[in-house]
């Protein structure tokens, strides 16, 4: 995925882990991040955690993706005319 | 796919039909990104477009700290990152790309993904760039250098029995089926060896920019399709006939690059251009500026417009990846002409112009 979307470590086993993403889980591998513990967020590309961002990093992020968001769900609501 | 997720969007392409690629990045919508940038001021410009993008934050941030420099030109400069760590990182994004993406994008066998994998041991893979001087970037590289040699070295010593003396060799299977496509090449060439003819350039595609909301998600140059990667750098400007013909070509100018940068003589701290990665700024006006740099993928280019009290106005962001998925573009006219069950040459040339978002096939079963 080309964003940045940060994702919660909520289990790991090994060098697999589950991540919370938006509300969706997803497996994926921490083979190059090998540090994350759970509660960590980690930047996931094609099933592989490739970095790690800290909390304050996270929900600074997370809050720019939600405005994102917003925004465009604003663009896409019908316009009223009088 | 979260409603989050759903931002960054996906491509369909669908072999041997008409329109054979479909789909878009919903965060480079038009005014998407505009009314998320407004207001900010320089630092905070470059923190956001950094936060928010996964492979390419580091040319984000450069792009938008050359922009914001060029359209600012008597405020306190922004930093910007030494050119050689965008050497490191357009090289390991070559490298991640092989190891990570070739593998789902070409739906390769567990064998093959293997000898991909071989490349996660490199020494840029899970090297943190963050405040990395020059210095530091240089060794790294050179670093990259002798693990090449080493890994050339070794995997040719056993290259009979696993068939892994590159990335390239892992691929062998696909090279005929590769070499037989040929999409035709329009290289994207705003960039050129003249800076005056380089700075018209540049101006005209502003101004296209600006007169079309939606120019961002499908650009033109002068009125044409265009394609843009590593293997049309301005350093391959002067290569004629292109020997970036086939999707093989344009698979293999990736690997290409990594040892380009790991055999280049390295750059003085200061120099002024990059003779394998050009990036730089073109003031266009009062508080107006265009940036461009050239990434892994491609050619990124930002456009600033900043007010008098040094708030950003507007913001374009133009892509790579909106350049080779454009629906009218060469990946798209060859997807075209192959059969629609050909769902392996839809793959191959998906992978030849690797989008940074993921990319569905929708084959016909015959």
């Amino acid at each position: 995925m080309c964003l940045a979307l940060p994702a919660r470590v909520v289990a790991i086993n090994g060098l697999d882990a589950t991540v919370d993403l938006g509300g969706v889980r997803k497996a994926i591998s921490i083979e190059l991040v090998p540090e994350a513990q759970v509660d960590d967020y980690v930047i996931v590309h094609v099933g592989h955690a490739i970095g790690m961002v800290d909390a304050d990093e996270a929900a600074r992020t997370l809050a720019l993706f939600a405005e994102l968001e917003a925004s465009q769900s604003q663009e896409m609501m019908p316009q009223v005319v009088a | 796919m979260s409603p989050l997720a759903a931002l960054a969007g996906q491509y369909v392409l669908r072999p041997g039909q008409n329109p054979s690629l479909a789909g878009h990045r919903p965060v480079l919508q038009a005014g998407t990104l505009p009314r998320l940038l407004r207001g900010q001021t320089g630092a905070g410009l470059v923190r956001i477009l950094g936060s928010l993008f996964t492979l390419c934050s580091h040319a984000h941030q450069r792009t938008a700290a050359l922009a914001w420099n060029a359209a600012c030109p008597l405020a306190d400069p922004l930093p910007v990152a030494p050119r050689v760590l965008l050497r490191l990182e357009t090289a390991r994004d070559h490298l991640r790309s092989m190891a990570l993406d070739w593998p789902s994008r070409l739906a390769l066998d567990a064998q093959h993904v293997q000898g991909l994998r071989l490349l996660v041991a490199n020494p840029l893979m899970s090297a943190s760039t963050t405040g990395m001087n020059s210095e530091q970037a240089a060794l790294r590289l050179t670093a990259l250098r002798v693990w090449l040699n080493d890994f050339e070295q070794a995997s040719a010593d056993t290259a009979a029995a696993v068939g892994q003396a590159s990335p390239l060799q892992v691929l062998q299977d696909w090279q005929a089926l590769a070499n037989g496509l040929n999409p035709a090449l329009n290289r994207l060439d705003l960039l050129h060896p003249d800076a005056h003819e380089q700075a018209l350039r540049l101006c005209e595609l502003a101004q296209a920019m600006l007169a079309e909301p939606d120019f961002v998600q499908r650009p033109n140059w002068r009125g044409e399709c265009a394609e843009t990667g590593a293997w049309t750098r301005l350093r391959h400007r002067q290569q004629s006939p292109s020997p970036f013909l086939s999707a093989w070509s344009r698979l293999s100018a990736r690997w290409s690059e990594v040892q380009d940068i790991a055999g280049a003589e390295p750059l003085p701290q200061n120099a002024p251009q990059d003779p394998l990665l050009s990036s730089g700024a073109l003031a266009l006006g009062e508080g107006s500026a265009i940036a461009w740099c050239e990434m892994a993928r491609g050619l990124l280019l930002h456009w600033v417009q900043v007010d008098a009290r040094g708030g950003v106005v507007d913001y374009r962001v133009l892509a790579p990846t909106e350049w080779n998925f454009h629906p009218q573009g060469a990946l798209a006219q060859s997807l075209a002409e192959i059969p629609s069950d050909d769902v392996r040459s839809a793959r191959c040339l998906a992978a030849a112009f690797d989008a940074c978002v993921d990319c569905r096939i929708e084959g016909v079963t015959p």
